[in-house]
């Protein structure tokens, strides 16, 4: 429309300006700059989590609860009920930040346990036998009497030292093949996957390392590794937030994102660009050559999967919830867009059905529980909870959307377990002041999944919180602070944490904790009840998932999110979709093995279960309606 | 061999919930067996049949229906006077509509001097439901309770959400409360036991678990309610085991089934008739699902119920 006003709009600190049309969304605006904004709830107006201050000019917004009078005052508003009707300068406030900053910070923990883990005798263990080869050739030459194609020689080769028959040869390699082989008297090092049948790559003589990349893609982190294919060491890991978050925190947001108009492109684009960043990050800091890179293996639910591949997602949420496919064809670096790598040709691990992903196969493998005889309950505490139970001769598994409060996400001073994290809690019972451990040797930024459950449980059993998670106002709670009928319990205050702001818990994180604890316990108890299991007939259970090492099991316990049992049969076992990747990394029958797990688990779909809802609500209570059920919480 | 038929064992028993007191007193509850199933165990009550009366003359009313009213709906006590006397109305159910300051100017002062004159009027057991905004229901539940103490007057009504607010003014006058949960065995359940925690006694409370009409979302009511019932008498969950209460007469006089005329709609037959046949069939619906207080309206649908309930128990 030509006569529709346009209006500028300049964004501090950043300095990023933007002409928008009148009643533009001024959150919209904010992510058409390019500047991250939190958002746990795709701007619906529910989260509180993307307020801005309004320097100047004339924006239109919703009152909210989310924002006090004071603040109200000086400009602050929520951005995604917010509407440009004039020239603005709008401030997004550096906590918004909070993340990034903890990014930044040293996930060693975190990591270390993963490895630590594979070599533990709780894990499957691993064994060096990849599909992908890199050896030294030798290709005869050609003569008078012998004028056969170079091509045709190089086959014969690779069939005497793969035992290989009509290997694919693409037109890249042949490109070089006949002046490789003469510099080099024909002798060479290709590079061969026995898979595929294909000739990856071939370079100079010279037999050197050669490296693959495992790779979790979850809703809210993801996690790169590099690893030696001839050892199965871990050169080097990174990790970081998916940076879908900003389109939505969760499986459903993404895949309504998915249907607007190039939102599948956005989507996509954004955790590709991540993944170069890391890839190049890891290149660096381990001196690897980009030319020894020869695979990549990436597990991930199933919404992950389809976005990474840039397929659509839609009908994972439509009725009768199917996904395009449960693994994607092998793919190669270049068609995928990753930009500092070439030739490397990428694998991804088989998942089940549409809420029941590849990560989970992954995880199913890692923990060994196909190999046991002992029935294991298998729990992975992403944004999804994911479920598995069984042995070596049957596995069923289940999905329930837990939310993404166990990763730190729809709660508002929550954060990923890393660095500046508050992992462990202790609550003074005559005080209620909280004492905390947090993870690396910082002040608090935030507090991780594991820190969030301990707090839960605290709060609980002394009472600052009753059985409906609601605070108990009337016990002389100094902790307590009313911000504008919005109840906060303050955890660190300002003066001690790191961002210079109190790290609080609030009604509504609470609620949010409440929904996720109740989503997981119900999935339990459903598939327990439905296979006619009893909790006692679980020889082990083991939690997985980022949200922390050092997880309470006795507070999981009080909050009624895992069953109470003897806490000797848990085992909290860390990330377990990229420990299986690592595994399927190295090895072929291993990989292989997943797609057998993804066959034999049985998926139950919960969402048409009115039992699990029944369950859903009895589980919104502290520790859960039914005292029956757990009988240690007093 | 003769035939024996097959008996359910009943491991818990329904809380007698006393309302009124001395000589209005009477028993809510106090069943071990699902509704009307005498040759299983005890049911030592009949259901409580409580009719609607209002504080003022209602607005929204048929005029069928109002026509048995129209002499005393000015005046709450002679209107209370009326359903016990003549319509053999076991309780009276009032409802406090002039406190909404939208709808009048009542004070809270007023309110409780009301529900006094008309408990000590009737001579039966009151329930008394606060219509109006939190605030101002928190300040009559408050006076009512004070002016009425010990009195055991039936109080309506907490959620889960306000509760805290609410409950306290009657545990301390130790008067019952109705504890409102929407159409949910759990939320129920939970409201009850936050109840209980705060101190009031478990024999001071009816639970409504939310009522529709007869055509409008019955079955759910009726699979809520007997799901409590389950729970409460077969697995002794003694968080369940609250008598019921259905306010099911505001349900059945606002459908349009009751209202529209047999002009408009020949094929449903003589408007009065009809209505009476809603309101008993509702009514017998929650009944046989677990209800044990009831609110009615229409005079004949009281006389039709009470005989079906007499008929059952026999």
């Amino acid at each position: 429309m030509l006569d529709k006003k346009h209006f500028s709009i300049k964004f501090l600190p950043s300095g990023k300006t933007i002409k928008v049309p009148g009643d533009y969304n001024l959150r919209q605006a904010i992510l058409d700059c390019g500047i991250d904004i939190e958002s746990a709830c795709d701007g619906v107006g529910t989260c509180g989590r993307c307020k801005v201050q309004v320097k100047s000019g004339n924006i239109y917004s919703k009152k909210v609860k989310f924002i006090n009078a004071r603040d109200r005052d000086e400009g602050y508003v929520l951005s995604c009920l917010s509407k440009v009707r004039g020239d603005a300068i709008v401030f997004v406030p550096e906590k918004k930040k909070v993340r990034a900053k903890i990014e930044e910070g040293n996930s060693k923990l975190y990591e270390s346990k993963v490895y630590s883990g594979v070599k533990s005798d709780e894990f499957a263990q691993f064994d060096i036998n990849p599909w992908i080869i890199k050896e030294e050739i030798i290709v005869e030459s050609p003569t008078l009497n012998y004028a056969t194609t170079d091509l045709y020689r190089l086959r014969k080769s690779l069939k005497t030292n793969f035992s290989l028959n009509n290997v694919a040869v693409p037109l890249s390699v042949l490109r070089k093949l006949p002046g490789l082989l003469r510099e080099n008297n024909f002798k060479i090092t290709a590079t061969v996957d026995k898979k595929s049948n294909s000739l990856i790559n071939i370079q100079p003589p010279g037999k050197k390392k050669y490296y693959g990349f495992s790779l979790d893609i979850g809703t809210t982190t993801l996690v790169l590794q590099v690893v030696d294919l001839t050892t199965g060491e871990i050169i080097g890991s990174t990790s970081g937030y998916n940076p879908q978050i900003k389109f939505g925190e969760d499986i459903i947001n993404r895949i309504i994102y998915s249907t607007k108009s190039d939102g599948l492109n956005r989507l996509r684009n954004s955790v590709i660009d991540s993944i170069n960043n890391m890839i190049l990050k890891l290149l660096t800091s381990t001196n690897i050559n980009e030319e020894d890179i020869v695979l990549m293996l990436v597990a991930g639910n199933s919404t992950m999967m389809h976005i990474f591949y840039g397929v659509s997602p839609k009908f994972i949420r439509e009725v009768p919830y199917i996904t395009v496919a449960n693994q994607f064809s092998k793919t190669d670096s270049s068609e995928m867009g990753l930009k500092y790598i070439k030739n490397v040709a990428i694998y991804n691990i088989e998942g089940v059905a549409s809420f029941l992903g590849g990560d989970i196969t992954s995880g199913v493998l890692a923990v060994n529980m196909s190999k046991r005889e002992g029935i294991t309950l298998f729990i992975d505490l992403g944004t999804n909870g994911e479920i598995v139970v069984g042995n070596f001769e049957w596995m069923m598994g289940c999905s329930c959307s837990a939310g993404p409060a166990f990763e730190g996400g729809g709660v508002r001073c929550g954060s990923r377990a890393v660095q500046g994290a508050i992992e462990k809690v202790f609550i003074d019972e005559d005080t209620y002041k909280c004492f905390y451990q947090v993870i690396g040797d910082s002040k608090p930024v935030g507090i991780c999944g594991a820190g969030l459950i301990d707090l839960m449980g605290e709060m609980f059993s002394k009472g600052i919180i009753d059985r409906k998670g609601k605070f108990n106002k009337g016990i002389g709670n100094s902790y307590l602070t009313n911000a504008d009928g919005d109840f906060r319990y303050i955890i660190a205050e300002s003066g001690n944490s790191g961002t210079g702001e109190d790290i609080f818990i609030s009604e509504i994180d609470i609620d949010n904790l409440m929904r996720a604890k109740a989503a997981v316990y119900s999935g339990i108890k459903t598939i327990l009840e439905d296979i006619g299991l009893k909790i006692a007939d679980i020889e082990k259970v083991c939690i997985a998932g980022g949200l922390g090492t050092n997880l309470n099991i006795k507070n999981a316990v009080t909050i009624g999110m895992l069953p109470d049992i003897n806490t000797d049969r848990y085992a909290f076992v860390g990330n377990t979709s990229i420990m299986g990747a690592y595994l399927c990394l190295l090895s072929e029958n291993k990989f292989d093995y997943t797609s057998e797990i993804a066959e034999k688990i049985t998926y139950i779909e919960l969402s048409t279960n009115m039992k699990f809802m029944d369950r859903y609500v009895a589980g919104l209570f502290l520790p859960y309606t039914d005292l029956k059920d757990f009988p240690s919480v007093r | 061999m003769n035939f024996q038929i097959p008996k359910e064992l009943y491991t818990g028993k329904i809380n007698s919930l006393k309302l009124g007191n001395e000589k209005s007193e009477i028993i809510a509850g106090g069943e071990s067996a699902l509704p009307f199933y005498n040759f299983e165990g005890e049911i030592p009550g009949k259901p409580v049949i409580a009719i609607d009366v209002f504080d003022a003359k209602p607005q929204n009313w048929p005029d069928y229906l109002l026509d048995y009213f129209n002499d005393v709906a000015e005046d709450p006590v002679l209107w209370a006077k009326k359903c016990i006397e003549k319509f053999n109305a076991d309780a009276i159910c009032f409802h406090l509509t002039k406190i909404n300051p939208d709808a009048g100017t009542m004070t809270a002062d007023e309110a409780a001097d009301i529900v006094k004159n008309v408990r000590e009027a009737i001579g039966k057991p009151l329930i008394v439901y606060a219509e109006a905004p939190l605030e101002i229901v928190a300040e009559v539940m408050k006076k009512v309770s004070e002016k009425n103490a010990g009195s055991n007057i039936l109080l309506g009504w907490v959620e889960e959400n306000n509760y805290k607010t609410l409950a306290a003014s009657a545990i301390g006058y130790k008067n019952n409360l109705i504890a409102l949960s929407p159409l949910d065995v759990n939320i129920a359940k939970q409201l009850n036991i936050l109840l209980t925690q705060l101190g009031l006694p478990a024999n001071k409370i009816a639970m409504d678990p939310s009522s529709s009409g007869l055509g409008y979302g019955i079955e759910y009511c009726f699979s809520a309610m007997e799901r409590l019932k389950i729970a409460a008498l077969l697995q002794d969950d003694k968080m369940t085991q609250m008598p019921i209460i259905n306010n099911i007469a505001e349900e059945v006089w606002k459908v349009k089934e009751v209202r529209e005329s047999e002009e408009v709609y020949p094929d449903w037959g003589n408007l009065e008739e009809r209505g009476i046949n809603w309101e008993t069939i509702s009514v017998m619906c929650l009944l046989i699902s677990g209800s044990n207080i009831v609110t009615m309206r229409h005079p004949k649908a009281v006389k039709l119920v009470k005989e079906i309930i007499s008929d059952l128990l026999q």
